[in-house]
C-alpha cells in the first residue's frame, strides 16, 4: 500500500508540474499577444492621431528607453525566472534586483542624455527642459522594473497575472494615447509610460503582501549563492546585449544601406515577427520556472514545453506567412514596398527553427550552461548582421529576411545535433538527472536482491556484525556491485564478465598476501575473508581500508597523493620484479591477444589497418628484448588508491583496492604511464598520441609528474605507452561489453591512437586489403567528430565569399583591399579563427588544423583574383612578358638588353611557357593570376613536410604554419621565379635534414629518414632547377647548408657541394654574361649592406598617411615575430630543449643582408626566407611544452596573436592594392599600344607601375618619369610639354609615345617620388597642348604622340 | 613481386596519358588545363616521391619539388638549345612521370 501510495503521489506531482508548465506558459504567450495585439493597434493608432513626424520622434524616444532598459536589466530577467523557484530569500532578491536595475537604468538614461548630441540628435528636445530630462530618467527606472514583473511573477509561480496587469496597461496607454493628443511626442511618451508606472504599484503590492509571506513557509529551498547568481546574469546579461545588438542594429543597417522607408517597413515587419518568437521565449521561461523548481522533472517538462511551444509557433507562422502583406497594409500601403510581405513572411518562418533554438537555450538557463546561451547569440549575431551586410546592397530588404531564415534554421540543425552529441557524450546529458536518480533506485533494488545472499556469506565467513549487518552502497556498476557491510567491503557480481574480473582480483589479493617479498607492502591490499558462488551470483568479501579515495583530495594533496601511489606501485614491483625474455609467449600476452580483442570490435574495422600496423610495430619493438617485470596494478588511478591524511605533507596512502587487472610478471612501466595519463586530464586517446607525436619529452614529463622513472627504459616511450594503452582498452572491453558499442569512448580512446600510428610501422602486405567502404567509412567518423569545426570553416567561406560578392574593388581607397572589405569578412575570418583556435586547443587531428590553413590561405588569394579585373601587381605582367618571348621566339637571348637577367636565369619563365603552351593558352595572364594561390599552397605543403623534421607535436606544427600564413605578408608569391625558388628551398632543407646524411640533428623518431641514394637524387635536381632559375635562393641555400655544417647539425658535405657547383656553375656559364657585367656593380655595394636598402625604405618620406600605416603594419609583424621567436627560443633553451636547427635556419638569412642588396629589397627577402623559422620559434613560445595539460592561456595566445597579425597581414599585403590591381582599361591602352608600336620604339610611362612589358617586350625602350633624377622629374613637373615635348620629338627611334595610366597616378600619389597629382598635371598639359595628339584614350589611360609624327 | 596492381603508378600512368593525349589530341583549353596543370605541378614527381619517401607529407613535398623542376628543367634545356618545342616538352615529363610510376611500382612490388 504504502509503495502504491507513493507512486500514486508521484503520478500526480508530474501531473501537477506539467500542468503548471501550461498554466504559466498560456499565460505569458497570452500576455505576449495581449501586448502585442494592443501595442499593434497602438500604433496603428498613433500614426493616425499623430503626425509622422511626431510618431517617428517618439518612437525613437521609446526605443532609447527601451534599449536602456535591456541594457539595465543586468540579466537578470531570466535570472529571477531561473533562481527565485528554489530560492528560500526571494523578497531580498526581488528587492536587489530592483534596485541594482533601477539605478543601472536611471545611469544608463543619464548618459544617454549627456551624449545625446552624439548619437540622437533628433531627441534634443528631451534635454531642452530639466524636467523632461528627469521624467524620462525616471520613467526608464521605472520601466526596468515593469520589465523584471513579469519574471518576478513566472519565477513565484504567478505567471497567471502577466497578462491581467500587462492587457491593463496596454488598455490604458491605448486611452491616454487617445487623451494626450495635444502634447505631441510627450504626449504618446507618456502614454506608453505612466501606466507602466502605475502598474507597478498593485503588482507589487501583490508581490510582497500577498506571495511572500505565504511563499516563506514553504520547505524545499535552498539558499542562494550570490556568486552563482552573478555567473548566470553576467552571462546571461551579455547574451541578452547580444540579442539586443542584433535586433536594435539591424534597422540602422537597413537605414544605412537603404533607405528610412526600407527601415520602417524592416522595423514593423520583425515586430510583427517578434510576436512569435515571444512566444517560444515565454513558454521558454515557463520551463524555466519549472524546471528550476523541480530539476529532476527537467526533462518530461522539456518535452512538454516543446510539444506546447510547437503547437502555437507552427500554425500561427504558418498563418503568418499567408497573411503577411495583409498585415502590413493595415500599416499603409506603403509599407509592402521594397519586397516587404516577402521579408515579413521570411521572418515569420524563422520563427519556426526559434522554438528549438529558445527551448535548447531554456534548458541550457536551467541547467547553468549560459556560455551556450552566450555562444548562441554571438553566433546569431555574428551571423545575422554579416550576412544580411554583405548581402543587403545587392539583394535589398529580402536579404534580410533571408538572413534571419537562413541563421535561424542553421542554429537550429547545429543546437539540435549538439544535443545529440552531448545526449551521446554524457551518457544521455538530457536526461542525467533522471538517469541517476534511476541508477540509485535500481541499485538499492539490486542490494535488496542480494541482500540476503551476502548475509550467508558474511555469515558463513564469520564477518558479520550482530544479526543483520548494515549494509551501504559504495559503488555499482552495470553488472557489480561494492556493498560497505560494516568492517568489510563485500563485491558480488551479477554477470560472466563481472564474475571473471572478481575472480582475478581475489586471485590477486591471495597471491599477494602470500608472497613474502612483499614484507609490510601487504597492508596497502585487502585481505580477502570469503569468495562464493550463491544464487549465479559472484561474491567476495575483502577487509574495509580506511580512507578517502585520492581523487576526492584537494589539488595539492592529490599531486602529492598521486606520487606516493606512483613509489608504492615502484616499491611493489621492486619488491617482485625479475627480467624476462620477450619471447613468443609473452608477446603472445602483451600484444598479440589484446590486440585481437581489440581489432574484433566491429566499430573499428576503419582503422583495423592502424591496428593491426600497430601490432606488428609493438611486436618488432618487443621482440627479444629483456623485460623488467613484476607484480602490477593494472588500472592504477586516483580513485583505486586511499588516502588517510587530505593535508598536503601528511598525506599517506592507506591502500590500493581494485587488483582484478594485476599480473604478477607486469610491466611497471604501464603501471606509471597509465597513472600519468589519468592524471593529465585529457582524454586516454590523446594523452597516447602526444607521446606518440614526441615520445623524446615524454620520459622527462612522466618524472616530473610521478617523481619515478621507467624501469624498462630500454623501450621507447612511444612502445611503452602503447602497451599502456593496449593494456587498459583490452581491460576496458573485457570487463565492460558496452566499451565496444561506445562509438564516442571508442572514437576518443582507440581511434585516436590508430589514427595516430605506429611511427616506423609500414602497413603489412595483408592488412590493407579493406574492403572499399572503408576510407568512406573513416571519412564519415572523421566527419562527424570534427562537425563543429568543419561546419564553422565552411560557414567562414561561404561568409567570405558572400560578403566579395558585395565589394567594389573600384572604391578602395589608399589603405587598399581592406578598406573594401566589410562586416561579413571580418566574421568569416572570426569565425575562422575561433575554430583554428578551438581545434588548436583540443589537439584536433592534423587534417583539421590544415584545413585551417588552407581555407586561410583561400581566402588570401583567391579574393584578389576574383575580385580585381586583371592580374595584380606590374612585376608579374612583366614576368608574363618573357615567357611570351619564350613561345614567341622559342630561345632565350642573353645578349638581350632589357631584363638580361631572366634570359640568364630562365627556369622559371622556361617552365611557365611549358605549362602555358600545354595548357593552349596564348599568355601566361591567367597562369600568373592563380599563381599566388598555387604557390602559397605549395609553400604550405613544403613547410609541412620541413618543420615535421624539428617537432612531432602538431599545436606547434600548424600553429606555426598559421603564422606563417598570418605573417608572410612580404609578397614574394606573385608569378616570379623568386615564388618557386622559396618552394624549392624549403623541399630541399626538408630532405637534406630528413635524410641519411644528416648527422647529430636528433629528429623526433616519427619521421622516417629518407634513403641517402635517393635524397642525393633529389637534392641534385632541385639545386640544379634553384640555381638555374635564381639568383638569389641558391645564395640562400648555400649560406643555409654551409650554416647547418658550421654548426654541426649536418655532416655530409654533398647537399652543400652540389649547391655550390651548381649555382657558381651556372652563374659562370649560362650567366656569365650577366655576371661579368653586374660584377662591379656588385662588388661595389658589398660591405654597404644597408646602402640601396635604406633607400628603399627612404621612399616612405613620399608616403601619404595611409601607405605609412600600411608600412607601419609590415615592420610591427616582423618585430612582433623577432620577439615572439626570441621568447620562442629562451623559453626552450630554458627547458633544456634549444633547437640548433631551428634558430640556424631562423639566423642564416641575415647574411644575405651583408652579402647583396639585390636591389633594395633584400630585407624583405631576408624575411621571407627566415619567416617559416620565425614561426616555428613562436609557436614554440606559445606551447613551450610539446605535452602539456590542457589550458586556457595558450589557446588565448593563439587567439590575441592571431587577432594582431590578421590586421597587421591584411594592411601590409594588400595594402598597395589601389596601386597594384589594374583595370581593363589600362590593359587595353597598354595591348593597343604594344600592338601599334613600331619595333625600336621608346614609350615613356608616369612610372613603372601598371601592367607593361607583357607583349613584344623587348622591343621597345622603356622610360619610366618617376625613375629619372630628381631634377628631370622636376622639370617634366614643372613644365611637361616642355621636357616631353623634347623627348617626344626624338628622331633617333621609329616612334616615342607618352603612356599615363590611372594605376601610375595612383602609385605616384600615394608613395611618391614626384608631388601628388603630378600625372595628373601632366596628362592635363599634354592633352590641351596643340603639340600633341592623344593616340588612343579610354576611362583609365591616355597614349600620347607629337602631333607631326601623326 | 606479388603483381598487386600498385593504385599510385596506375594512378600517376593514367594521368600522365590523359595530359598527353588532352594535349596531342588538341582538347579545349580547359580540358587541358584540368590535366596538365596537377600533371605539371606535381603528378610528375609523385612516382619519384612516392618511391624514395613515406610519409604522406613528404611525399607531396617532394613530388612537387620534382615536378616544377623537371619541368623548369626541360624547358630551359629546349629553350637554351634553340629546340623549343611543348609537345616534346609533354613527352619528356611523361617519361620522368611514368618512369617513377613505374620505380615504384617495383619497389613496392619487391
Amino acid at each position: 500500500m504504502k509503495s502504491a501510495a507513493s507512486g500514486s503521489a508521484k503520478r500526480e506531482s508530474a501531473s501537477g508540474d506539467a500542468s503548471n508548465l501550461h498554466r504559466s506558459a498560456n499565460a505569458l504567450v497570452l500576455g505576449v499577444l495581449v501586448t502585442t495585439g494592443l501595442g499593434f493597434f497602438y500604433w496603428v493608432a498613433a500614426a493616425r492621431l499623430y503626425d509622422a513626424e511626431v510618431v517617428g520622434k517618439a518612437s525613437a524616444l521609446i526605443g532609447a528607453m527601451t534599449f536602456l532598459t535591456t541594457a539595465a536589466t543586468l540579466g537578470l530577467t531570466n535570472g529571477l525566472v531561473r533562481f527565485l523557484p528554489a530560492t528560500s530569500a526571494a523578497g531580498r532578491l526581488i528587492r536587489n534586483a530592483y534596485a541594482a536595475s533601477a539605478l543601472a537604468g536611471a545611469l544608463a538614461a543619464v548618459i544617454f542624455l549627456v551624449g545625446q548630441p552624439l548619437w540622437a540628435d533628433e531627441l534634443a528636445f528631451v534635454r531642452a527642459r530639466p524636467s523632461a530630462a528627469v521624467f524620462f530618467v525616471v520613467a526608464t527606472a521605472a520601466w526596468v522594473i515593469f520589465v523584471l514583473q513579469d519574471s518576478v511573477l513566472t519565477g513565484l509561480h504567478h505567471a497567471r497575472w502577466v497578462p491581467v496587469y500587462n492587457g491593463g496597461f496596454a488598455v490604458t496607454k491605448l486611452v491616454a494615447l487617445g487623451a494626450l493628443t495635444t502634447f505631441g511626442v510627450w504626449g504618446v511618451f507618456v502614454s506608453w509610460t505612466v501606466p507602466a508606472i502605475a502598474a507597478l504599484i498593485p503588482v507589487n503590492w501583490f508581490v510582497f503582501r500577498r506571495v511572500l509571506p505565504g511563499r516563506s513557509r514553504h520547505r524545499g529551498h535552498r539558499r542562494l549563492h550570490l556568486r552563482e547568481l552573478a555567473e548566470f546574469a553576467a552571462r546571461d546579461y551579455v547574451a541578452s546585449l547580444l540579442w539586443m545588438g542584433t535586433t536594435q542594429l539591424m534597422p540602422l543597417i537597413v537605414l544605412n544601406r537603404l533607405s528610412a522607408e526600407a527601415s520602417a517597413t524592416y522595423y514593423l515587419s520583425f515586430s510583427i515577427a517578434y510576436a512569435l518568437y515571444l512566444m517560444t521565449i515565454s513558454v521558454g521561461s515557463a520551463y524555466l520556472a519549472e524546471a528550476s523548481r523541480h530539476p529532476t522533472r527537467a526533462p518530461v517538462l522539456l518535452r512538454r514545453a516543446a510539444r506546447q511551444a510547437t503547437m502555437l509557433v507552427v500554425p500561427a507562422s504558418l498563418v503568418g506567412v499567408v497573411v503577411a502583406p495583409l498585415a502590413l497594409r493595415l500599416y499603409g500601403e506603403e509599407y509592402t514596398r521594397y519586397g516587404g510581405a516577402t521579408l515579413l513572411r521570411l521572418v515569420i518562418a524563422s520563427a519556426i527553427p526559434q522554438v528549438a533554438i529558445g527551448l535548447t537555450l531554456a534548458e541550457a538557463r536551467q541547467r547553468g550552461n549560459t556560455r551556450l546561451v552566450v555562444a548562441v547569440y554571438a553566433a546569431t549575431a555574428a551571423a545575422v548582421l554579416g550576412t544580411s551586410l554583405a548581402t543587403i546592397g545587392r539583394f535589398g530588404l529580402v536579404a534580410v529576411g533571408w538572413a534571419w531564415l537562413l541563421t535561424q534554421t542553421l542554429l537550429c540543425v547545429v543546437l539540435l545535433r549538439w544535443r545529440r552529441v552531448a545526449v551521446s557524450r554524457e551518457g544521455l546529458a538530457l536526461a542525467v538527472d533522471v538517469r541517476r536518480q534511476l541508477r540509485v533506485v535500481r541499485s538499492r533494488q539490486r542490494l535488496r536482491a542480494v541482500a540476503a545472499d551476502v548475509t550467508a556469506v558474511l555469515d558463513a565467513a564469520g564477518t558479520a556484525r550482530g544479526p543483520e549487518p548494515r549494509m551501504r552502497l559504495l559503488a555499482s556498476d552495470n553488472s557489480t556491485l561494492v556493498i560497505d557491510a560494516g568492517g568489510c567491503v563485500v563485491r558480488v557480481a551479477e554477470d560472466d564478465a563481472a564474475t571473471r574480473a572478481l575472480a582475478a582480483n581475489a586471485s590477486a589479493l591471495r597471491a599477494v598476501h602470500a608472497d613474502q617479498r612483499l614484507d609490510k607492502r601487504r597492508a596497502l591490499f585487502p585481505v580477502l575473508l570469503a569468495e562464493h558462488d550463491v544464487d549465479g551470483r559472484h561474491i567476495t568479501v575483502e577487509s574495509r581500508i580506511d580512507g578517502v579515495s585520492v581523487d576526492r583530495l584537494g589539488v595539492a594533496a592529490r599531486h602529492e597523493a598521486v606520487r606516493r601511489v606512483a613509489s608504492l606501485l615502484a616499491a611493489i614491483n621492486e619488491a617482485t620484479r625479475t627480467k624476462m625474455a620477450c619471447s613468443d609467449d609473452v608477446l603472445d600476452r602483451l600484444v598479440a591477444r589484446p590486440m585481437a580483442r581489440v581489432r574484433a570490435v566491429p566499430w573499428l574495422s576503419h582503422v583495423d589497418a592502424e591496428l593491426a600496423s600497430i601490432g606488428e610495430w609493438l611486436d618488432r619493438s618487443l621482440r627479444g628484448q629483456q623485460l623488467v617485470v613484476g607484480r602490477t596494478h593494472g588500472d592504477p588511478w586516483e580513485a583505486n588508491a586511499l588516502a588517510r591524511d587530505s593535508t598536503r605533507a601528511r598525506v599517506e596512502i592507506s591502500g590500493i583496492v581494485d587488483w582484478e587487472d594485476s599480473h604478477a610478471d607486469g610491466l611497471l612501466d604501464v603501471d606509471l604511464l597509465l597513472l600519468w595519463f589519468s592524471t593529465s586530464g585529457r582524454e586516454l586517446g590523446d594523452a597516447v598520441a602526444a607521446v606518440l607525436d614526441d615520445p623524446s619529452t615524454a620520459d622527462r614529463s612522466l618524472r616530473n609528474a610521478l617523481g619515478r622513472a621507467r624501469p624498462n627504459r630500454q623501450l621507447p616511450a612511444g612502445v611503452a605507452a602503447v602497451l599502456a594503452w593496449l593494456h587498459h582498452v583490452d581491460a576496458q572491453l573485457a570487463r565492460n561489453p558496452h566499451a565496444g558499442r561506445h562509438r564516442v569512448w571508442l572514437e576518443r580512446n582507440v581511434v585516436a591512437v590508430a589514427r595516430a600510428g605506429a611511427p616506423a610501422a609500414p602497413p603489412s602486405p595483408d592488412t590493407p586489403a579493406q574492403t572499399s567502404a572503408a576510407p568512406w567509412r573513416a571519412a564519415r567518423v572523421w566527419l562527424r567528430v570534427h562537425a563543429a569545426p568543419v561546419t564553422a570553416i565552411a560557414v567562414a567561406a561561404m561568409l567570405w565569399a558572400m560578403a566579395s560578392s558585395s565589394v567594389d574593388v573600384a572604391t578602395m581607397d589608399d589603405y587598399g583591399l581592406i578598406s573594401v572589405l566589410n562586416v561579413g569578412h571580418a566574421t568569416a575570418l572570426v569565425v575562422l579563427g575561433a575554430s583554428f583556435v578551438w581545434s588548436l586547443h583540443r589537439h584536433r587531428s592534423e587534417l583539421l588544423l590544415g584545413l585551417h590553413v588552407v581555407v586561410l590561405v583561400g581566402l588570401w588569394q583567391i579574393t584578389p583574383a576574383v575580385l580585381y579585373d586583371t592580374l595584380r601587381y606590374a612585376w608579374a605582367w612583366k614576368h608574363t612578358g618573357i615567357v611570351e618571348y619564350l613561345m614567341r621566339e622559342g630561345r632565350v637571348d642573353t645578349t638581350v638588353t632589357i631584363s638580361p637577367i631572366y634570359h640568364a636565369w630562365p627556369g622559371f619563365f622556361a617552365g611557365s611557357a611549358l605549362l602555358t603552351d600545354a595548357i593552349g593558352a596564348r599568355s601566361a595572364v591567367t597562369l600568373a593570376t592563380w599563381s599566388p594561390l598555387v604557390l602559397d599552397l605549395m609553400a604550405v605543403a613544403a613547410l609541412r613536410a620541413l618543420l615535421r623534421t624539428f617537432t612531432a607535436d602538431r599545436r606547434v606544427l600548424w600553429f606555426a604554419m598559421w603564422i606563417y600564413v598570418l605573417a608572410n605578408w612580404v609578397g614574394q608569391d606573385y608569378f616570379a621565379p623568386q615564388g618557386t625558388g622559396f618552394v624549392l628551398y624549403l623541399v630541399l632543407l626538408a630532405v637534406v635534414l630528413r635524410s641519411e646524411d644528416t648527422g647529430r640533428h636528433r629528429l623526433a623518431d616519427a619521421p622516417p629518414r629518407l634513403p641517402r641514394p635517393g635524397a642525393r637524387v633529389v637534392v641534385a635536381g632541385i639545386a640544379l632547377a634553384i640555381a638555374s632559375s635564381h639568383q638569389i635562393t641558391p645564395l640562400m641555400a648555400i649560406v643555409a647548408l654551409g650554416a647547418l655544417g658550421a654548426v654541426g647539425v649536418i655532416h655530409a658535405r654533398f647537399p652543400l657541394a652540389v649547391m655550390i657547383v651548381t649555382t657558381v656553375g651556372w652563374a659562370f656559364t649560362i650567366g656569365r654574361g650577366f655576371v661579368f657585367d653586374t660584377a662591379g656593380e656588385v662588388l661595389d655595394e658589398f660591405g654597404d649592406p644597408l646602402g640601396s636598402t635604406s633607400a628603399t625604405l627612404d621612399r616612405s618620406a613620399f608616403l601619404n598617411d595611409a601607405q605609412r600605416v600600411v608600412s607601419f603594419a609590415g615592420r610591427l609583424t616582423v618585430v612582433v615575430m623577432v620577439l615572439l621567436a626570441i621568447v620562442g627560443i629562451v623559453r626552450q633553451w630554458q627547458r633544456g630543449r634549444f633547437d640548433v636547427a631551428n634558430t640556424t635556419l631562423l639566423a642564416a638569412p641575415a647574411v644575405l643582408v651583408v652579402v647583396t642588396p639585390f636591389g633594395g629589397e633584400v630585407l624583405f627577402r631576408a624575411f621571407l626566407f627566415a619567416v617559416p623559422f620565425l614561426s616555428l620559434a613562436a609557436a614554440k613560445a606559445v606551447f613551450p611544452d610539446a605535452i602539456a595539460v590542457e589550458r586556457r592561456r595558450p589557446a588565448l595566445a593563439v587567439a590575441a596573436l592571431t587577432t594582431v597579425l590578421v590586421p597587421c597581414f591584411l594592411l601590409a599585403y594588400f595594402g598597395k592594392d589601389r596601386q597594384y590591381s589594374f583595370t581593363n582599361d589600362e590593359v587595353a591602352a597598354t595591348t593597343w599600344l604594344y600592338e601599334h608600336a613600331p619595333a625600336g620604339s621608346t614609350i615613356i610611362e608616369g612610372s613603372a607601375n601598371g601592367p607593361r612589358q607583357f607583349l613584344r617586350y623587348e622591343q621597345f625602350t622603356y622610360v619610366p618619369i618617376a625613375d629619372e633624377s630628381e631634377a628631370t622629374r622636376d622639370a617634366v613637373v614643372d613644365n611637361p610639354t616642355f621636357t616631353l615635348g623634347d623627348w617626344l620629338a626624338d628622331d633617333s627611334v621609329p616612334a616615342v609615345y607618352l603612356l599615363l595610366t590611372r594605376s601610375q597616378a595612383i602609385d605616384i600619389d600615394s608613395v611618391g617620388p614626384m608631388p601628388a597629382g603630378s600625372i595628373q598635371h601632366i596628362e592635363e598639359a599634354m592633352v590641351d597642348s596643340p603639340r600633341f595628339e592623344v593616340v588612343f584614350e579610354n576611362r583609365d589611360a591616355v597614349i600620347i604622340e607629337l602631333a607631326r609624327r601623326t | 613481386m606479388n603483381g598487386r596492381p600498385d593504385r599510385l603508378a596506375a594512378f600517376v600512368g593514367g594521368w600522365t596519358v590523359l595530359t598527353v593525349v588532352a594535349g596531342v589530341a588538341g582538347a579545349p583549353g580547359w580540358v587541358r588545363a584540368v590535366t596538365a596543370v596537377p600533371f605539371m605541378l606535381v603528378i610528375a614527381g609523385l612516382g619519384w616521391a612516392a618511391a624514395f619517401a613515406r610519409e604522406r607529407a613528404m611525399v607531396v613535398a617532394v613530388s612537387i619539388a620534382v615536378s616544377i623542376s623537371t619541368a623548369m628543367l626541360v624547358g630551359e634545356a629546349m629553350a637554351l638549345a634553340d629546340q623549343w618545342s611543348p609537345g616534346l616538352g609533354i613527352v619528356a615529363l611523361a617519361l620522368v612521370a611514368l618512369a617513377g610510376a613505374a620505380v615504384h611500382w617495383v619497389r613496392r612490388a619487391t
